[in-house]
């Protein structure tokens, strides 16, 4: 049993992949190191992330797959699944036999594990365009806090910083500890520590909480109430962050505020999750 | 009153209208304006009702001078009646909006005055969104009936989508329970609006800047059970409002009593099973390539509330199935109960490089449950039960009675049997009954 350990990068994961190509040994399981439970038959091969490589297997995917397929991969790559890196691998593997065929092929057993993450992590990217909610700051920032299962927030920066192009906004990542910024100009992520503890919102923001509250309540017919159709199309994890859901009345919103941040804090006791590599300035960026 | 109050009343005064849908129009985002608009639409929240909101819907005014039975707005209702000021709603619009709260406006109108200055009020709000706010999200419209052409145009420059209720399938029904609206009134714009907006095609290929006319289309919507119309009449109605009025949609809302008028049905049942199945019927018109006489004729003006408009078709073509995954047409692939326009257009992609069998449907993720009955993959028929046709009913309609809405058909039908003398533990329900049932006429 072969394991290609690398440091959780989308470079370092190029590089394994050059790696893979270039040593004797083939991996059977590509991984980062601190969620990996050894094996008694286990070779280990460390991978060092470099330049020239993961350079030379980005320009073979364009090559050989294509920018869709490029895409496919940077999707694929924020997926939560443990064996992402081993699927992407076999996958590109298949692709540079086939080139551009294994856009078509996608009943195949290589291709369509990719397929399914994809979709996964690419709903997940749509759930949180739908679902991020906004407040305004003291400071005239708009605050946005969520709690995806991928770790799409590299997938979304794109839409909201153009939508929301005169207000400057940060969007936190609580389950990945990533926070996302824009200030006007561009975007960019950062990584920051487990106890971030968010900015208040300013007052006339409690305000519109409440028109929102009433609003919600008020569109509702009550003739057709239907909670387990609501829960099929706004699944319950994402309510803690959820305005509508959570905001009680303008004299509670500080007991509810703690009981969110408590319950938000039981969710981030989880290892962190790799893909580190979005905090670097990325060459592979297109 | 203060803005929550007003806001209260003007949404629940909005919420029977069913279109809240933000799709049709992609307008890009630009530097120094709020917003942008998507064709695919994106909701925003699901009401308890698991409806979508995406939009914020709300009417300009509940006051109103017309007196249509079927609606909560009507003047001889007694509720309270409020009214926004434009720039207090396009303030509250803008700022749900920089929350990622909604996609843009959906404003409805009550009959204040006359139609045209009810019109001139919603334009004044939108302009002031499009004007002063610069604002790039969507915004759909109701024209109001009765209105001129003028006032539709100037709606038509600011709105996304217009729309033009029908409410009621026929003229009869109009007559009795809406007499300040007839079919000209309602016609009329949305002929008009279909006009606007292939002139505004035309010219956009002439000059590139025209400013655009209704770019996401028009829609409407109609109440379902508060006339005795059949399926039958409002799937042809539908069918041709698509194709000679170029609709986009057509929305249907079972009607939930509001009013204990005599002209109205006295009954609590809400017809949700019968409007799933227009649904339905309406998804096959838009995008399975069903024409109308296929779904349903004049014999049996109502659809099956045990079997789904496919299913019934399919059964009833039995000799073009069971159908072959690796050949057969795309066409045929749409027909086959179960398999969507993704899962055709799928199998089509994945079986140019490979034979499929029943594995890789799976893998596609192409739901089996019915379309088993009505495929074979590489001449393999796996169903759990022979190709015959009763069989496969039988198979079909034993989940019926999951089926939302069905449990408030029979629940109706409990309740009449007490009614009358029949011996209910042996009494089954017949096709008709079930049908009177859900039009509301038990």
């Amino acid at each position: 049993m072969v394991v290609y350990f690398y440091d959780g990068s989308l470079e370092g994961f190029f590089s394994a992949i050059f790696d893979a190509y270039t040593c004797k040994d083939k991996p059977d399981i590509i991984t980062v190191s601190e969620n990996f439970q050894s094996m008694i038959d286990q070779v280990s091969h460390y991978v060092e992330t470099e330049q020239h490589k993961y350079e030379r297997v980005y320009a073979g995917i364009i090559d050989h797959i294509g920018r869709g397929g490029y895409q496919t991969v940077k999707t694929v790559f924020l997926s939560p699944s443990p064996q992402r890196e081993t699927i992407l691998y076999h996958y590109l593997e298949y692709g540079f036999k086939v080139g551009s065929k294994v856009h078509v092929d996608i009943a195949h057993e290589l291709v369509n594990p990719v397929m399914r993450l994809k979709r996964e992590t690419g709903m997940e990217a749509h759930r949180i365009r739908m679902f991020a909610r906004f407040s305004r700051m003291d400071n005239g920032v708009y605050f946005a806090k969520i709690n995806p299962k991928c770790n799409v927030l590299p997938l979304v920066m794109d839409h909201f910083s153009r939508r929301f192009n005169i207000q400057p906004f940060a969007i936190y990542d609580e389950v990945h500890h990533l926070l996302g910024l824009y200030d006007m100009k561009g975007w960019h992520l950062r990584y920051v520590e487990d106890d971030f503890e968010p900015p208040d919102c300013d007052v006339d923001d409690v305000h519109y909480q409440k028109l929102w509250k009433a609003f919600y309540d008020a569109v509702s017919i009550e003739e057709r109430v239907n909670h387990p159709l609501r829960r099929n199309f706004m699944p319950m994890r994402f309510w803690s962050n959820l305005t509508e859901m959570t905001y009680i009345d303008a004299a509670d919103t500080i007991g509810a505020d703690a009981d969110i941040s408590e319950r938000s804090k039981s969710g981030s006791e989880s290892t962190p999750l790799p893909g580190q590599a979005y905090t670097r300035a990325l060459p592979l960026e297109v | 009153m203060d803005l929550q109050s007003k806001l209260e009343v003007l949404t629940s005064a909005a919420k029977y209208d069913v279109a809240c849908t933000s799709s049709g129009v992609d307008r890009a985002a630009k530097d120094g304006s709020l917003g942008d608009a998507q064709s695919c639409g994106i909701c925003h929240s699901f009401s308890a009702d698991g409806r979508c909101i995406a939009l914020l819907k709300v009417l300009m005014t509940n006051e109103c001078i017309y007196d249509c039975q079927y609606c909560v707005n009507r003047a001889s209702n007694e509720t309270t009646r409020t009214t926004f000021t434009p720039q207090e709603l396009a303030e509250l619009t803008i700022e749900f909006y920089r929350r990622n709260f909604i996609e843009g406006l959906f404003l409805s109108s009550g009959v204040i005055k006359s139609p045209d200055y009810a019109m001139e009020r919603m334009c004044q709000a939108i302009s002031i969104l499009r004007d002063e706010y610069r604002f790039r999200g969507y915004i759909h419209a109701k024209a109001i009936p009765g209105a001129s052409t003028e006032s539709i145009d100037r709606l038509g420059l600011l709105a996304d989508r217009i729309s033009v209720n029908i409410e009621l399938p026929s003229q009869e029904g109009l007559k009795k329970l809406a007499p300040d609206k007839h079919k000209t009134s309602i016609l009329g714009p949305m002929s008009h609006i279909r006009d606007g907006i292939s002139q505004n095609k035309s010219d956009l290929v002439r000059y590139r800047r025209a400013p655009k006319f209704a770019p996401a289309g028009q829609s409407t919507q109609m109440i379902i059970g508060a006339t005795p119309d059949s399926d039958f009449q409002i799937l042809r109605l539908t069918s041709s409002l698509y194709q000679t009025y170029q609709l986009k949609r057509v929305f249907f809302s079972a009607y939930v009593p509001v009013s204990d008028s005599a002209l109205l049905p006295q009954t609590n049942a809400v017809p949700f099973l019968r409007e799933h199945r227009l649904y339905q019927a309406d998804w096959l018109l838009r995008f399975y390539q069903f024409d109308v006489d296929e779904i349903i004729n004049e014999e049996e003006p109502f659809l099956d509330p045990y079997l789904d408009p496919k299913c019934n078709w399919a059964m009833n073509h039995l000799d073009q199935f069971p159908l072959e995954v690796n050949k057969a047409e795309y066409e045929m692939l749409l027909r086959v109960p179960g398999i969507g326009v993704e899962g055709a257009k799928r199998i089509v992609r994945a079986r140019r490089t490979q034979k499929l069998g029943f594995d890789h449907l799976k893998k596609l993720r192409i739901v089996l449950k019915r379309a088993q009955y009505f495929i074979t993959c590489s001449g393999s028929f796996e169903a759990d039960t022979p190709f015959a046709r009763a069989n496969i009913y039988e198979k079909l309609t034993t989940n019926a009675n999951k089926q939302r809405g069905f449990r408030e058909v029979m629940q109706a039908q409990n309740a009449s049997q007490q009614l009358t003398l029949f011996d209910s533990s042996i009494y089954l329900p017949s096709r008709e009954d079930v049908q009177k049932s859900l039009t509301g006429q038990l």
